[in-house]
């Protein structure tokens, strides 16, 4: 996913228009990658056993009457013109009816995805300057005692899956101090915002699983880069503390540190599925969940093609910014 | 055969003392019960138990969006929950699965049991204020009957002629069978009425019954909400203002979500935390014993099953204590390769089956069977599965077989067939004899065990065709008795279903066919 720097050199030797020409061949092969995953998506859901109509008539109903279903459904359409009649309403805004409630899958999904985005912005808008303070907090003084405490304990969080986290979080939290609640349950079309308390452990939850990384990553950074020759020469000038760290380290490091931010953001996007499940929050996670269990192939696709999304657009965005921000790869 | 011509005021969910006495130490109260139940001792117990009024939010492990209202469509348990509290059955299930009258106040056969005479009550209105009357019986017994309704509770209508169902009266409908049917009653008790010219897409987007709640909102797989039907015909009921179902699939977070207060009922509780829970003051644990299973199956058509003695040896292979404890913790109770125990027709006079590995041994050497390998297909589908089948793999061994398991994803166990020649399935509550009609006659629509015996299909029929109880129950215990020798079930355990609620919520019924009461929140209060 990180593309090595190199790569973006050869077209963008100098003028800044190169820049932009960059930016939309990225955004447009975004938009290839984002079609092939809607046909990957397509193929392996049309591979599960069973389909819509069994998922709705039950366990063990009579063939003729899942015939009957599957032609209502219009399950009988070959596969590819049901894909071709799926992505022609894609490319319309229209992400189609789910076959079974026969609402449009926008009013069935809208909230969902509003309610995990919520999540995951509150979560990576703290993850970012937190990791960033403590990975150059921990660098300044590497080996010291702030230092061996928090590589340790991001080590015991990276170490754990995220149900487990989610799990002591509740059971500290929750059940012995009777500060938080355990379970985020929403009503529908009530904004998670309304309510932050409730979002607390959750987010708790996928910070602690990803900043393990973040922090770690930026420490190696900020240590790497102190070692450098130009942040060498600044100290024998006189340039120290703060400002050193600021100037002439943090703002170096912080180019390897946006893809490792973006690196973090995405695996987020998997992570809230299992915190969704263990706080019972009701996001895309609980929705793709049931969706495959239903067999509801139009919302199985929108989720999917929505996650793909996500994860293309922070890619996208990520090289952008470091291209942006590292004037070397902007001048050749 | 029944009969309540009096105001409509009959109790559904019968509470004894004996029963209030129990709850009450259950619940760890001390109460002081007034001296004498009168008459109306059942009502006056669960006004004192609490004051109606507020909201019961209870959380179920299960939906989905292809969740439905329609109850003659129902697939999963949370349609189920749907169903009971927005309609009303013609009969109602007691909690030892006899029947009892709901909405009708008269449900009488003639002396052959062939034509079956349903009086409604009078004053019973739907959600809209329409009358229910005798032309939306005759409607929803009809669309259940159709093909293309596709409802599971075809099969226990299937005696009646769709063609001779007769008005008599407003309210009276005779219903005409093919042939004479004595389980009538309990096919009427999943026979919800619905109003007459109701659809699949109506009951989508507004679900209209008699129901003690009516419908207000539904988003599929995540929440419903029911209000209070004011008008309803059961003087009292329902007590509590508004009822909202929400779905929380991990187990650990609805056991969470009642510990801190935002629900008021869970179901299916882990049973390794049913201790934890019953040491915690603020909530109560309700074990009901009811005859949901998750037993073996064998198939009659398949070798080496197609030998009656293989098929007891495996039974006599089980120790049955040990799979109830390691799948269920203990919270189930052995059975006796018998489906229904406690049911009126259950045959309670054959001996326990106990492990007994040397006739085991003995019975497979007669077989020619020595030396076997069985593949036990498996799941986690359902709770139970896979750890009863690895510890009746390891118990096999002892009787110098092999079985080995064969694990299939969860979600593919169950497809339209079920093909295993050894496997495990899972079944709800069901009364014996429909149980019978949907698993073991030679036209089921689940013949798991592909049983079809013709001699014991019409005996089956002849039971059918008696309304001489003591006669019905002989042969119930003939049938049970074949089964008992030559049946493919191995039937290890009856499931208890575990459920949690708030110290303050009272009333849960105690019918046994779904989970926390069934679901039926008529008489249930949060204060």
């Amino acid at each position: 996913v990180i593309q090595p720097f190199g790569r973006l050199r050869a077209p963008l030797k100098g003028e800044p228009h190169r820049l932009l020409g960059y930016a939309v061949r990225r955004i447009l092969a975004g938009f290839v990658t984002l079609f092939v995953v809607s046909i990957v998506v397509f193929m392996t859901t049309s591979l599960l056993p069973g389909d819509a109509a069994v998922a709705a008539l039950g366990k063990g109903a009579q063939p003729e009457l899942v015939k009957t279903v599957r032609h209502e459904l219009g399950l009988d359409k070959p596969p590819v013109q049901r894909y071709a009649d799926w992505l022609k309403g894609v490319a319309h805004g229209d992400f189609g009816k789910s076959i079974l409630t026969d609402t449009p899958v926008r009013d069935l999904i809208g909230d969902r995805i509003v309610n995990s985005v919520i999540l995951a912005l509150v979560a990576g808008l703290l993850l970012i300057p937190l990791s960033l303070f403590l990975g150059a907090t921990t660098a300044a003084r590497a080996d010291g005692l702030v230092d061996r405490s928090v590589m340790s304990s991001t080590l015991v969080a990276i170490s754990l899956p995220e149900f487990v986290i989610g799990t002591i979080l509740i059971l500290l939290f929750a059940q012995k101090l009777h500060l938080l609640p355990p379970v985020s349950l929403y009503d529908v079309g009530v904004n998670p915002l309304s309510q932050p308390t409730k979002l607390v452990l959750p987010v708790l939850t996928l910070i602690a699983g990803s900043m393990a990384q973040t922090i770690r990553l930026v420490r190696a950074g900020v240590i790497e880069v102190s070692r450098s020759e130009y942040v060498q020469m600044a100290r024998l000038k006189g340039v120290s503390g703060a400002r050193l760290m600021r100037r002439h380290i943090l703002r170096n490091a912080l180019v390897p540190a946006i893809q490792v931010f973006a690196l973090a953001l995405q695996w987020m996007v998997g992570a809230i599925v299992v915190t969704e499940l263990v706080f019972a929050y009701p996001g895309v996670g609980t929705a793709l969940v049931q969706a495959v269990g239903a067999r509801d192939l139009p919302v199985v696709q929108a989720l999917a093609l929505f996650i793909s999304a996500v994860y293309i657009t922070l890619n996208v965005v990520a090289d952008l910014l470091v291209v942006f921000l590292t004037p070397r790869l902007r001048t050749g | 055969m029944q009969k309540d011509e009096g105001p409509a005021s009959e109790p559904t969910n019968e509470l004894t003392r004996r029963e209030l006495l129990e709850r009450a130490a259950a619940a760890g109260l001390v109460l002081a019960l007034p001296p004498v139940f009168g008459a109306s001792g059942a009502g006056a117990a669960r006004d004192f138990l609490g004051k109606p009024g507020g909201r019961f939010r209870f959380a179920l492990s299960y939906d989905s969006p292809t969740g439905t209202f329609d109850p003659a469509r129902e697939v999963i348990d949370a349609d189920g929950c749907r169903r009971t509290n927005t309609f009303d059955t013609v009969m109602a299930l007691t909690k030892d699965h006899r029947a009892q009258l709901r909405l009708a106040s008269l449900v009488e056969p003639n002396k052959t049991g062939t034509v079956w005479t349903v009086r409604l009550r009078h004053g019973v209105t739907f959600h809209n204020g329409k009358d229910c009357t005798a032309d939306d019986l005759i409607y929803s017994i009809r669309r259940i009957l159709n093909p293309q309704t596709a409802s599971g509770r075809r099969t226990f209508l299937a005696a009646v002629d769709p063609k001779r169902l007769r008005k008599r009266d407003k309210l009276t409908v005779e219903i005409a069978l093919t042939r004479p049917n004595s389980d009538m009653p309990l096919a009427l008790a999943l026979t919800e009425v619905v109003q007459n010219g109701a659809t699949y897409k109506s009951f989508k987007t507004h679900p209209i019954g008699t129901g003690p709640f009516m419908f207000v909102s539904w988003t599929p797989g995540r929440e419903t909400l029911w209000k209070r039907n004011p008008n309803y015909w059961h003087a009292g009921q329902p007590k509590v203002d508004e009822l909202e179902l929400v779905v929380i699939q991990d187990n650990g977070a609805r056991i969470n979500a009642l510990l801190s207060g935002q629900v008021n009922a869970i179901e299916r509780i882990d049973p390794a935390r049913v201790k934890e829970l019953q040491r915690n003051p603020a909530v109560r644990v309700l074990i009901r014993r009811v005859n949901a299973m998750v037993p073996i199956t064998m198939r009659l058509d398949r070798k080496p099953f197609t030998d009656a003695r293989v098929r007891q040896a495996m039974r006599l292979i089980a120790d049955r204590k040990q799979m109830v404890q390691s799948a269920f913790n203990g919270y189930a109770t052995v059975a006796n390769d018998l489906y229904g125990r406690g049911q009126p027709f259950y045959n309670n006079e054959l001996p326990q089956r106990e492990q007994d590995l040397d006739r085991a041994k003995s019975l497979l050497k007669k077989a020619g069977a020595k030396g076997l390998t069985f593949k036990l297909s498996t799941s986690d589908a359902v709770p139970g599965m896979s750890e009863s089948a690895t510890v009746f793999a390891e118990q096999a061994k002892k009787a110098g077989i092999k079985v080995i398991l064969d694990k299939i994803p969860s979600d593919s166990y169950f497809g339209t067939r079920y093909p295993y020649s050894f496997g495990q399935s899972a079944w709800a509550d069901n009364p014996l004899n429909q149980f019978y009609e949907l698993g073991l006659l030679i036209n089921s629509p689940f013949p798991e065990t592909k049983w079809r015996k013709p001699s014991w299909d019409k005996h089956f029929r002849d039971a059918q065709a008696t309304l001489n109880q003591h006669k019905k129950k002989q042969i119930y215990f003939d049938l049970q008795e074949v089964l008992w020798n030559q049946g493919g079930y191995l039937q290890w355990s009856d499931s208890q279903y575990l459920d949690a609620v708030q110290k303050s919520v009272r009333g849960i019924s105690t019918h046994p066919q779904y989970p926390l009461g069934s679901y039926d929140f008529r008489t249930v209060t949060v204060r």
